[in-house]
């Protein structure tokens, strides 16, 4: 006796099919597993035998072969015990073969029950794209349900897939999915003073430019960079799918949200939670968890330079290519970077209380770290000052919400002209108009030596988004000055 | 207003002038008042051009207005220093309003009217650059100054004829000191040796004309009121007016050499 049914490997943020074949022959009590399994999967045997004599049938005494096709894919984890049961029960006449045209992801307890799995959203990716119904985990199916045109059936044990499958039961509607935006963010109203920081992440919001903020310890760089998520344009349905994929490849769940991520690694972390990596097969690192949301890298001096320049590549292409022996695969990483860093080992240069003690070797060193390549992918620098105390006690700011309505807006007009003004080239630039005011202010400031050729290309990106912030269709010289202010200096 | 600009009448600018032209043609704006005229020869050695844009910058930092021709040398330094600091420079040219000569400073034409300047001619437009219009273009640079430096100037050459002008018309002359051996500095040498004032530094200079002049006028940028030093959060949080106004002005501030922005904190110029 022979069936099939249908599961999901992710490569990368891909979902490939995996075509899950199961023959019963003469009896004889074996089970095997072939088709490249690694260790969870082979694993599957011993979970599948306990679930399937936990539903009440007794298990099979005959000489079962499971494959997993295509063989050469890597497989991995544990969701294939849901399929893999579910074949076999076909195998052995208990469910009708015709009745597995459907897709299904899930790790099988020994009692029945059916545990989340983080290929759900790719097994719903694939059903939708297949026309199939997709069967999955109850925890799963409301993030499932979010996928354009998938039919997701929850589904909590292993006796209900079966009796959904066989049609004995009709099949539950997903759960209703949370609320969209994560009301729980940390709010722009709770920071008080620093209208210099505080205009500095709408500008670096609206335009989705990296930004550096270099201040003393306490000037509040990381509680800033914390709230730029919630500034930021709500996920659309397709990016955060997309999010949720990357999150399940690196064996997280993510609740599914519209609210961008956030990602924080410590200086400490390895190149390959940074940038992913993984042996055999490659895990998406912080810079893909951060995917469409914000990287934050605080302390950015404590960063090894190798570590910084790796991460080059991967903001400048807006993905990054992990290649291993066992495979290669591409995951997306257009993460906004925000870079906080110390003036100087100790912290205090420039600060307005406190000396400085570091010894000029020391800060040579600490500048050498904090210039070069990796940071002229920062638009946007600004020097946070520590908050004097009368404007810690001073209004209530403005909250996100109203700041996130300009930063949409101005959103809104860059992807009608193509692109966020962020990841603009000197030839997009070079394509608008520029007015005789606007040349001659930046012709200034390159003769006073404040621009570099480079900086001149920030400077006019960062206008750009001034423009956009205030509708205006041109750059105008206003808008340029005020870039200015932001180039910055490190 | 376009490449051949406006007919004006400064004859009341130019009444020192004896045979002053009744009308004139002006690109940009007109002067205020008597400026400073920075003048010297076109060959012009690496000393004299960087004197020339230091005296430049100083001259239209502190507010005032900057004289000169537009030929190669002294008058470009010149009016590339006072750009430089966004300050307000005059170029009067020995030809048509729309003949730009030398063709290499026509951009620095347009960056003197884009900030605040202009250019002007008594000629009537198209007439070409020739070498005998050029002194009585000078006796108009001495016309429009209070006061006339020359920075580096040959015996015989349109620098002295300037210097002579000037004198005549009664506005003071004052020169800069160069090497004895060095041809382009004799003309300088011997206008301090004849009792020209001699401009020992920008600073110097800049004194020199306070007692000349009076007090500079002061430009009307946003750092008005504000203390030496201060930081941005500060001068943002005490002004009602948008963030990023107040950052374009100080920005603009910094680029006009009234200030600088560093460590997120902005330090006026004092001066």
């Amino acid at each position: 006796m022979f069936a099939q049914t249908i599961s999901v490997a992710m490569v990368g943020v891909e979902a490939r099919p995996v075509r899950i074949e199961a023959h019963v022959g003469k009896p004889k009590d074996i089970f095997t597993l072939v088709g490249l399994p690694d260790t969870a999967v082979r694993e599957a045997k011993d979970r599948v035998r306990a679930a399937i004599v936990s539903t009440g049938r007794e298990f099979p005494h005959r000489r079962i072969t499971v494959n997993l096709s295509p063989a050469d894919l890597p497989k991995a984890g544990s969701d294939y015990d849901l399929p893999i049961a579910l074949g076999v029960l076909a195998a052995t006449g208990h469910l009708p073969g015709s009745a597995l045209r459907l897709v299904s992801a899930g790790e099988l307890s020994l009692d029945g029950s059916v545990r989340r799995s983080r290929t759900a959203i790719g097994a719903a990716l694939l059903a939708s794209r297949r026309g199939l119904p997709c069967i999955v985990a109850e925890g799963d199916a409301a993030n499932a349900a979010r996928v354009r045109g998938a039919r997701v059936y929850p589904v909590t044990s292993l006796a209900e897939a079966v009796a959904v499958v066989a049609g004995t039961q009709t099949p539950r509607e997903p759960p209703q999915p949370g609320a969209d935006v994560e009301s729980s963010i940390e709010d722009m109203s709770e920071v008080r003073g620093q209208p210099l920081a505080r205009r500095a992440l709408e500008v670096a919001a609206a335009g989705s430019h990296h930004l550096l903020m270099v201040g003393p310890p306490g000037a509040g760089k990381t509680m800033l960079a914390r709230r730029l998520p919630g500034i930021l344009p709500p996920l659309t349905p397709e990016e955060a799918v997309e999010v949720a994929c990357l999150w399940s490849a690196a064996d997280r769940i993510r609740s599914f949200s519209a609210s961008p991520p956030f990602r924080a690694p410590h200086h400490s972390a390895s190149a390959a939670a940074v940038i992913g990596g993984g042996h055999p097969h490659p895990h998406p690192g912080e810079i893909s968890l951060a995917h469409r949301g914000v990287l934050l890298l605080d302390e950015l001096g404590e960063f090894p330079p190798y570590l910084l320049n790796a991460l080059r590549q991967p903001l400048e292409e807006g993905q990054v290519t992990i290649a291993r022996r066992g495979s290669t695969v591409t995951f997306p990483a257009a993460a906004q970077v925000v870079a906080a860093s110390n003036p100087c080992p100790c912290g205090f240069r420039g600060d307005r209380v406190h000396p400085c003690r570091c010894t000029m070797s020391a800060l040579d060193r600490y500048q050498r770290r904090l210039s070069g390549p990796f940071l002229d992918r920062f638009d946007l620098r600004i020097f946070a000052s520590s908050p004097v105390a009368d404007s810690l006690l001073g209004p209530v700011a403005e909250d996100s919400e109203s700041i996130r309505q300009r930063v949409v807006a101005a959103r809104q007009i860059q992807l009608e002209r193509g692109a966020v003004n962020g990841r603009l080239t000197r030839a997009q630039l070079d394509r608008e108009p520029v007015g005789l005011e606007v040349r001659s202010l930046l012709a200034r400031a390159v003769d006073n030596g404040v621009l570099t050729g480079r900086g001149v290309d920030r400077v006019r990106r960062v206008a750009r988004t001034v423009a956009d912030l205030v509708g205006s269709e041109e750059v105008a010289e206003v808008h340029i000055a005020e870039a200015l202010a932001f180039r910055g200096e490190v | 207003m376009n490449e051949l600009g406006q007919v004006v009448n400064l004859e009341g600018l130019l009444r020192s002038v004896p045979d002053r032209p009744g009308a004139m043609w002006a690109r940009g704006t007109l002067p205020s008042g008597p400026g400073v005229a920075i003048v010297g020869t076109r060959r012009c050695t690496a000393y004299g051009r960087a004197v020339a844009t230091a005296l430049g910058r100083a001259v239209a930092a502190s507010g005032r207005l900057v004289v000169s021709g537009l030929a190669r040398g002294i008058d470009a330094a010149a009016h590339r220093g006072t750009v430089e600091v966004a300050g307000i420079g005059y170029a009067v040219l020995g030809s048509g309003i729309d003949v730009l000569y030398p063709p290499e400073n026509r951009e620095l034409a347009d960056r003197l009217i884009c900030a605040g300047g202009g250019l002007l001619s008594e000629y009537p437009p198209g007439t070409p650059p020739a070498a005998f219009r050029f002194p009585a273009r000078n006796r108009i640079i001495a016309g429009l100054s209070a006061a006339v430096v020359v920075v580096e100037a040959p015996v015989a050459g349109g620098a002295l004829i300037t210097a002579r002008l000037a004198l005549e018309q009664g506005k003071e002359v004052l020169a800069v000191p160069g090497d004895i051996d060095r041809p382009t500095s004799m003309g300088c040498n011997l206008l301090i040796r004849d009792g020209a004032h001699p401009v020992l530094s920008p600073s110097d200079l800049l004194e020199t004309l306070e007692f000349l002049m009076g007090p500079a006028p002061r430009g009307g940028s946003g750092t008005a009121g504000l203390p030496e030093t201060a930081t941005l959060d500060d001068i943002l949080a005490g002004s009602e007016r948008p963030p990023g106004e107040i950052l374009a002005d100080l920005a603009r501030a910094e680029l006009a050499g009234k200030g600088t922005l560093e460590r997120g904190q902005f330090s006026r110029r004092p001066g």
